[in-house]
């Protein structure tokens, strides 16, 4: 078949419905990605709001630092007088009352050796010293003095022996009387102490409520504030020019609660779309699920019409025609006559239990199926019923009833339509000769009556279906066997109302058994009648 | 007037109609053979043949559609009548298909069917005694051989069933002149014609589709409207 055929017909099948429902899921779909999408979207935004602010803090703090520290850096070059270098020691005094922030000061010549009365320092002389030693061992040596330029204001943040230096350094020039200049390099070291005990508390106090913050060194050690924990949220970088090995955090005090309250809400907005998506999915398979079980059992019912009629015009086939022979007188002996009037008089039965197997059907149905029961004879009942099959030529029919069968309460002629519905289909699936036996025996709490036949058998995973309504056996449909899909619903209904159950055994090639149960209870008020659920 | 000789098989697994059926069909003089079963039918006709087949669509083993295309692997000519309780238009063209010749649905009138039955025979016993055309005849682009049943066209032969070979030469017989539905349906069926039978407008749809160059602006056999049908070669 070409590809277009094809499609053409696909498209015929497609239901306007399925084109809904696919609609309806694409829709569900792209509502569910909008949503998510947004609320991520104003999430980022609120956050990206909050980074910014705090980014812009941090900036500023870093820079309000440095610039401090330069500036106090500035002012004491300014106050080294290299033309009278023999009075530094003096102003030593007047240069600690104006910067706090410089601990110690050296000069240094152009072989890179303090000059004479070159070194000043806050400290006590054995400290300074120690310093002294540490700065032309370590410190200098990483001082880049040849390559650095005259007027160039540097820093240097090192660490020797765990402990953090910060140098500020600058090459002035002193022209002498004769024409000829000699370069100084001017170096400073920077009171961390006081910056870390004084100077940041101060600066860090000015920062608006609900901010935390933290100086750590490079060797991820708080040096001053409290470790930010809040990732989201945190503005982390080192200072860009003096104290470069130290790096500052910032971060909203309530970043972590912003932050949980903001993974919660994502866990929660995540949740209530995926909820709102799995809802419309659940409620479109069970849409679907819905249809095709109508449409199942709308064809199930189609077949049931179809089959009933098939099964109606058959006796009435018969009944026509030898009611036709009869008339026209087509007959070759009188006894014809006589045997024609019983065939019809036997078909019309089969079509009255037929008729009857439809209507009793149609009121479990409509919930109006109506027992009457009286105490009776079910042995009766199942001999009566043989007796309807015992003469159809090629049928073996055997049957072994206990003796001491009690009467029991049961509906007559409920069970008269289990016995023939059972009966008809051991005939009808017993093979080219059926080999057919009823068993009606007493059993502890009531009586139990079985109906096997020698043939096909029922595959095992039919075994539960064949008493679904409108079901019929694989075997039935593939070889048309004649039958309307009621019959073992009905026998279903009919030994449930007895308050028994209905079973099969069966296998392949070797025949089923179907066992009716039916319960002994007591006699009802005269004339009782139940209702079918 | 019915010809002693003629056998029909029945093949029915309900053992009342074959019953009454073998009766009133006897009571005709034919001979009847029947079988319950589809296989049974199909070996029966093979081995001992029969003259007309009435055939059940739903049997134990195999389907009735089975057992004519079965049939008509070895006899293209035996008119085969197929008698069911299915009388869905979709069953009656599967049948048909099938290579039925003919479609009876259940009730049926035993007295009608006999009149079929007899009218078959009746149409075998003419043409076998009086030839009234030759054994082939052509129509436009096709070459119908009446004895094996065939129509070529385009080089493509296909059967022609019983009913069909019947019609085709009904409307030969009568020279270009108009045939009324009642007629064809009395002298081929032999039945008389209803309202709502569609017989012969039924097979006049599939003889135009096997003898038409376009099946749905016919050349040949041509419907003269409120009457029947004609055939101009």
């Amino acid at each position: 078949m070409p590809v277009t055929s094809r499609l053409r017909r696909f498209g015929q099948r497609l239901s306007p419905l399925y084109l809904i429902i696919a609609a309806i899921l694409a829709s569900a779909i792209a509502l569910g990605i909008y949503s998510y999408r947004n609320a991520r979207q104003l999430r980022d935004q609120g956050s990206t709001s909050l980074v910014e602010l705090n980014r812009v803090n941090g900036a500023q703090m870093l820079r309000r630092i440095d610039n401090y520290i330069i500036d106090s850096d500035r002012q004491f070059f300014d106050l080294v007088d290299l033309e009278h270098l023999q009075d530094f020691q003096k102003r030593w005094g007047e240069i600690v009352r104006l910067s706090e922030a410089i601990e110690a000061a050296l000069v240094l010549d152009e072989s890179h050796a303090i000059v004479n009365k070159g070194f000043v320092s806050k400290r006590p002389s054995a400290e300074a010293e120690n310093f002294r030693r540490i700065f032309l061992k370590e410190i200098l040596p990483k001082m880049p003095l040849n390559e650095l330029p005259v007027g160039l204001h540097k820093h240097l943040h090192i660490v020797v022996d765990g402990r953090d230096y910060l140098i500020s350094y600058i090459k002035r020039e002193q022209k002498l009387a004769d024409g000829t200049t000699r370069t100084y390099v001017i170096a400073i070291k920077i009171n961390l102490d006081y910056l870390q005990q004084r100077f940041f508390p101060e600066e860090f106090k000015k920062l608006e409520g609900g901010v935390q913050y933290a100086v750590l060194d490079n060797r991820d050690r708080v040096v001053f504030g409290e470790r930010v924990k809040a990732p989201s949220f945190r503005y982390e970088e080192n200072f860009p020019t003096t104290l470069y090995l130290w790096r500052l955090q910032m971060a909203p005090t309530e970043a972590a609660r912003i932050d949980a309250e903001a993974r919660a809400r994502r866990i929660s907005e995540t949740a209530l779309i995926a909820l709102m998506v799995t809802t419309i999915l659940a409620g479109i398979t069970f849409l679907i699920y819905a249809i095709a079980k109508e449409q199942r059992a709308n064809q199930l019912k189609s077949d049931f019409i179809s089959n009933v009629s098939h099964e109606l015009k058959t006796p009435l086939s018969v009944i026509r025609m030898f009611g036709e022979l009869l008339a026209l007188g087509k007959l070759k002996t009188p006894e014809q006559g006589k045997e024609y009037a019983d065939i019809i008089t036997r078909q019309a039965e089969r079509l009255t239990q037929l008729i009857d197997n439809v209507l009793d059907f149609a009121r479990i149905e409509r919930g109006k199926a109506a027992y009457d029961f009286q105490m009776g004879d079910l042995a009766e009942v199942v001999t009566r019923s043989v007796d309807f099959y015992r003469y159809r030529e090629g049928i073996q029919l055997s049957m072994h009833i206990d003796e001491d069968i009690p009467e029991i309460l049961i509906d007559e002629n409920a069970m008269t339509l289990v016995l023939l519905n059972l009966l008809d289909n051991a005939v009808k699936y017993g093979g080219e000769r059926p080999d057919v036996t009823v068993a009606l025996r007493k059993v502890d709490a009531g009586l139990e009556l079985k109906v096997s036949d020698k043939g096909q058998g029922i595959p095992r995973d039919e075994q539960r279906r064949i008493f679904d309504r409108f079901y019929r056996a694989r075997a039935a449909r593939v070889k048309n066997t004649r039958g309307s899909g009621i019959g073992l619903s009905l026998v279903k209904h009919i030994a449930e109302a007895h308050g028994g159950r209905v079973t099969v055994e069966s296998a392949a090639d070797r025949g089923s058994t179907f066992t009716v149960f039916i319960p002994q209870r007591t006699a009802p008020e005269a004339g009782e009648h139940e209702e079918a659920a | 007037m019915s010809d002693p000789r003629r056998r029909i098989l029945i093949v029915e697994d309900e053992p009342d109609i074959v019953r009454g059926l073998t009766d009133a069909i006897e009571f005709e003089g034919f001979e009847v053979v029947s079988t319950g079963e589809g296989r049974a039918g199909v070996r029966k006709m093979k081995e001992e043949g029969a003259d007309l087949v009435i055939l059940d669509l739903m049997l134990p083993d195999i389907n009735g559609y089975q057992v004519c295309e079965e049939i008509r692997t070895f006899d293209t000519l035996v008119p085969i009548v197929i008698l069911t309780a299915r009388g869905q238009e979709s069953d009656k063209i599967r049948g048909l298909e099938a290579g039925a010749d003919d479609y009876v649905t259940k009730p049926f009138s035993v007295g009608e069917l006999l009149a079929r039955i007899k009218a078959v025979f009746r149409r075998l016993a003419l043409h076998g005694a009086t030839p009234a055309i030759g054994e082939s005849m052509r129509i436009g682009a096709s070459e119908i051989d009446l004895k094996k049943h065939t129509i070529t066209r385009s080089r493509k032969t296909q059967p022609l069933t019983f009913y069909e070979v019947e019609l085709v030469k009904l409307l030969a017989e009568r020279n270009e002149q108009p045939v009324s539905r009642d007629e064809i349906l009395e002298k081929i069926w032999g039945i008389h014609a209803g309202p709502t039978n569609r017989t012969v407008d039924n097979f006049i749809v599939k003889l135009r589709r096997k003898l038409e160059e376009d099946h749905k602006n016919p050349r040949h056999i041509l419907t003269v409207y409120g009457h029947g049908y004609k055939l101009v070669p």
